[in-house]
């Protein structure tokens, strides 16, 4: 039996030309409250709610997760930056404006998904409520501050 | 006197063999050991040298790429005014180095380029330490932010919503973050998606350095 000759130069240059691995696949399925708490809010507001000392405030005991849902919604379509105090402790960060990548739906479900987490006495919000809100701020700019301190 | 038959055999052979050679001079020449294990980023093989550049940072001070060796980079494009990708990538990338031990957290530089002319010094010496004191934000020329940003494949443009006098304009943009190792060398990129997964990421980092992953810090889902 001859041995291949032929095929050695092409295994040769098909080794050169070996790169990057293959990109993983993106997985499109819409995300619901929790997922989208992983993975858009946990690196700042933490799993435990927690915050981050100095940059973000911490859920637990948030004045403006007891108060108005509209201000809640407002604010994650606003987002939020530059100082704001809580008990007399100051936190100086940044929150995305989340109008541009989440839904209305989207949006409820995720207030839906902290009021189970640390307002368990809360009734839920329907995603009408979110658009009412989205409505009322065409024209805002991201950030423009109107929330209670 | 040999057939035709035998002469074309014999040149076949002959010409097989200078490309063998040939190929594995080229092989060889470009070289490089194979990382050992599995990566969470895309990973960039074999490692090229990151392209050098020179910017300003928060701080008025020059900042050479050339300087960072023994440093690892995280390296980004954006600007301030970003609503959401911005803040999230600069906060995930936070959450990342908070994971890593003080003494490769003093080795890891996150570093932020506007694409914007609007983000002078003073408008990033004020946005940078709203995610980490010790994150880095650069500006630079027109010109100069322009060669830097192809040379590391970054993409960015006004939207197209913006108004002509409009100074509240945003710029779309792509998402990518590049690991530059402490060799000035492109190891691995992220994805925006990925940026949330700091464990994973931070397991990367530790990789880089030559130290071992924590079994807490798996590879992530890429074979």
């Amino acid at each position: 039996m001859r041995f291949p000759v032929g095929i050695l130069p092409l295994s040769a240059f098909l080794l050169a030309a070996c790169g990057p691995s293959p990109q993983a696949e993106v997985d499109t399925t819409p995300l619901n409250g929790r997922e989208i708490y992983a993975t858009r809010c946990v690196s700042c507001h933490q799993a435990d709610g927690g915050g981050i000392p100095g940059h973000c405030p911490p859920m637990v005991g948030s004045p403006i997760l007891a108060g108005s849902s509209d201000d809640l919604i407002q604010l994650i379509l606003l987002g939020k930056k530059g100082p704001i105090a809580r008990n007399g402790v100051t936190y100086n960060g940044v929150m995305p404006a989340w109008r541009y990548d989440l839904n209305d739906s989207q949006i409820a479900d995720v207030v839906n998904e902290l009021y189970a987490r640390w307002q368990p006495h809360r009734a839920a919000i329907s995603p009408e409520a979110v658009q009412n809100i989205r409505q009322s701020l065409v024209g805002r700019q991201p950030f423009s501050d109107s929330l209670p301190k | 006197m040999s057939k035709p038959a035998s002469r074309f055999s014999a040149l076949f052979k002959a010409l097989a063999l200078v490309v063998i050679i040939g190929a594995t001079i080229v092989y060889i020449a470009n070289f490089r050991p194979a990382d050992s294990g599995v990566w969470f980023g895309s990973h960039i093989a074999p490692a090229r040298a990151a392209y050098p550049f020179e910017l300003t940072d928060q701080d008025g001070n020059r900042f050479r790429l050339a300087d960072q060796r023994g440093n690892v980079i995280l390296l980004n494009f954006g600007f301030t005014n970003c609503p959401n990708i911005c803040p999230t990538s600069l906060a995930h990338l936070a959450a990342t180095c908070r994971q890593l031990p003080d003494s490769i957290r003093q080795r890891v530089r996150v570093v932020f380029v506007s694409v914007d002319e609007r983000d002078d010094i003073a408008v990033l010496k004020k946005y940078i330490p709203l995610f980490d004191e010790k994150f880095t934000g650069l500006t630079g020329d027109k010109e100069t932010i322009g060669n830097v940003a192809r040379a590391y494949g970054a993409f960015y443009r006004k939207a197209e919503s913006a108004t002509k006098d409009d100074a509240d304009y945003l710029i779309d943009h792509s998402t990518n973050t590049t690991l530059i190792d402490a060799d000035g060398n492109l190891r691995l990129v992220y994805s925006i998606d990925q940026l949330s997964k700091g464990a994973e990421m931070a397991g990367d980092i530790l990789q880089v350095f030559g130290l071992p992953r924590p079994a807490s810090s798996p590879s992530g889902t890429r074979p």
